[in-house]
């Protein structure tokens, strides 16, 4: 069960691991380098789903619905993350404007 | 098109029963919660504070009672929900940790969000919330549902450490939580995702059945154990990992610090036994070497910038970063003595380290915590209890006789020099004597003549919580055998390396 059958061509299931892998990175590093917290949060999201991706991938070459019903699980719990973070984040947009994340400095770390 | 995998769909309803009475506490404790929203939405707006507050205490001791029962009459162990959740003796010691928690933080923070002004129904109910996802941690046996209460109790926590809403420094504090804990949770499922695919379930038993020795060789599997190791190194704010500790420590409120930080560490060590220990103990020369790092980082960078910090809060977060190494010895070091030793830390940590911040809880005002160590000055003369027992919840941190801090590293070391780790017990020996230090810095304050008079007033319940702890700080430490024992039982079911 390498191979899966997308819209009748077969491709490699390892291809999908790979995008899922550099999906992943783009993210970790979108979280290391960007500076606005709503694109950290965003890049956050970004590396949840390369996850799902991969989960699923793996679910359709192990035959086993595990993989489906964790990623389920994963993007009911994104969502939670996202819905709090944002709120977070409005919060503290309504007291000051943070286009930065080293603006929240007020105690260091 | 074949299906996937045939599912068995019959599902009776004796064995729902058996399955929900696996995780009895936790049902328990999610139907208080759903009282405690319903409570809060339909009484009056003085009387929801109080009400929610008691449906939570009463929540937590049905849960500890629960949980007691089901250990007392040795009805746990079996696995529940096609072997997603178990009610071992260890899920049961960890509920009844986090029950007894829950307790002494709403005992402890509803005078305290009275006096700031907070919102109380929310906050307890946040509460509760937060712990429900410590209990699941503690009773998950399949990968799905570790990262489901890994998830509820951080998400909770978020909100939580931003509950002052008009203080810059708490939305500071939650926004460096969320963006941090969400960064660590990604890492963990990526891990975890990976483990999924070397072992093909995430059942976590079954995890230990299919990977064996020969599995090292797969780059999945070590780089699921890497990810999920840094991840947790996260959660339980191990360094080189620990940056945010400090920060989120400092700027959430006061009765939230208490709880996060005995909380959600005991939970993230759970959460790693559980994985670690029970479900790759073949592969434990892997993780044991990367936890060995994490571990001699946490003691050396905990214990010495401890000693730099001016605000309590920022003290009690380093020494919580050194604390972690500590107990990564015990879990290194793993098999019966380990794994004992590890719960049996995590349950007397809890009450020297809650009574520690509880005593600055008390300190705090109405504009906000005050956490300098000027604060302290005269407390001998402002509130003598408050200040012997600080002493002792002190010394007990720093490890003197006969407190529980010292039979905790005792049995935590002794583990580690018979596992083979004499090189990180000498280290961890080092470190706590400089940790002496700084504990007994914080005392200097407290002890010396201070022009100061003002008294430090002390609600019932946060005296209970003060006298409780003080006194299963030196109780549990003059008697250890109990919880020692209770440690050796809840640690059975693991397997361990």
């Amino acid at each position: 069960m390498n191979t899966l059958n997308i819209g009748g061509s077969q491709l490699d299931a390892s291809w999908f691991l790979i995008l899922g892998a550099i999906l992943f990175t783009i993210g970790a590093a979108g979280v290391l380098v960007r500076r606005n917290p709503l694109v950290i949060l965003i890049c956050i999201e970004l590396m949840l789903n390369a996850v799902n991706l991969t989960l699923i991938v793996f679910s359709r070459q192990l035959q086993n619905m595990e993989g489906q019903l964790f990623a389920l699980m994963s993007m009911t719990v994104a969502a939670a993350e996202a819905v709090v973070g944002l709120a977070i984040l409005v919060d503290i947009f309504h007291v000051r404007d943070v286009e930065d994340v080293d603006e929240l400095n007020e105690m260091k770390g | 098109m074949s299906p996937l995998l045939t599912v068995d769909l019959t599902y009776t309803w004796s064995q729902a029963l058996a399955d929900l009475s696996q995780i009895a506490a936790v049902a328990t404790l999610t139907g208080f919660f759903l009282f405690a929203i319903v409570v809060d939405l339909v009484l009056p707006k003085h009387r929801r504070g109080g009400a929610v507050a008691m449906t939570a205490v009463t929540g937590f001791a049905f849960a500890l009672a629960t949980a007691a029962y089901r250990w007392v009459y040795g009805q746990g162990g079996a696995s529940a929900y096609h072997g997603f959740a178990t009610g071992d003796n260890f899920a049961l010691f960890f509920e009844i940790l986090f029950a007894t928690l829950g307790i002494l933080t709403v005992a402890l923070s509803h005078s305290y969000v009275r006096k700031r002004g907070l919102l109380e129904s929310e906050f307890h109910i946040l509460i509760m919330a937060a712990v429900i996802g410590m209990m699941v941690l503690g009773s998950a046996t399949s990968l799905v549902t570790v990262f489901l209460g890994l998830e509820l109790l951080s998400i909770a926590l978020y909100i939580a450490c931003g509950f002052v809403r008009t203080e810059s420094r708490s939305q500071e504090a939650a926004a460096k939580y969320l963006l941090v804990g969400g960064f660590a949770s990604a890492f963990v499922l990526y891990g975890m995702a990976l483990i999924y695919g070397g072992a093909g379930t995430t059942v976590i038993p079954e995890i230990a059945k299919r990977l064996d020795a020969t599995s090292s060789g797969n780059p999945l599997i070590i780089l699921g154990i890497v990810l999920m190791g840094v991840g947790f190194a996260f959660k339980v704010s191990a360094a080189p990992f620990h940056m945010w500790t400090p920060d989120v420590y400092q700027g959430a409120p006061l009765p939230v610090t208490a709880f996060m930080s005995v909380g959600t560490k005991a939970a993230a060590f759970a959460m790693i036994v559980r994985v670690f220990s029970g479900g790759l103990p073949h592969l434990a020369p892997e993780w044991q070497a990367l936890l060995a790092f994490v571990a001699a980082t946490s003691m050396v960078v905990g214990n010495l910038m401890a000693i730099a910090q001016t605000s309590l809060k920022r003290l009690l977060a380093y020494s919580g970063v050194a604390q972690a190494g500590y107990i990564l010895i015990g879990v290194i070091a793993g098999g019966q003595s380990g794994l004992s030793a590890v719960l049996y830390y995590l349950f007397v940590y809890m009450f020297m380290n809650f009574g520690a911040f509880a005593v600055i809880t008390l300190l705090a005002g109405p504009e906000g915590d005050r956490d300098r160590f000027s604060d302290l000055e005269g407390l001998a003369r402002r509130n003598p209890v408050m200040a012997v027992l600080m002493s002792v919840f002190m010394l007990s941190l720093a490890g003197f006789p006969p407190s529980v801090g010292f039979f905790g590293k005792l049995f935590l070391f002794t583990a580690g020099v018979s596992a083979g780790y004499t090189w990180l017990v000498v280290l961890a020996v080092i470190m706590s004597v400089v940790s002496v230090f700084y504990y007994v810095r914080v005392l200097v304050p407290v002890w010396t003549a201070s022009a100061r008079t003002d008294r430090v007033p002390a609600s019932i319940s946060s005296q209970g919580v003060l006298w409780l702890s003080g006194v299963a700080s030196v109780a549990l430490g003059v008697y250890p055998t109990t919880v020692l024992l209770l440690g050796q039982l809840g640690a059975n079911p693991i397997s361990g390396p």
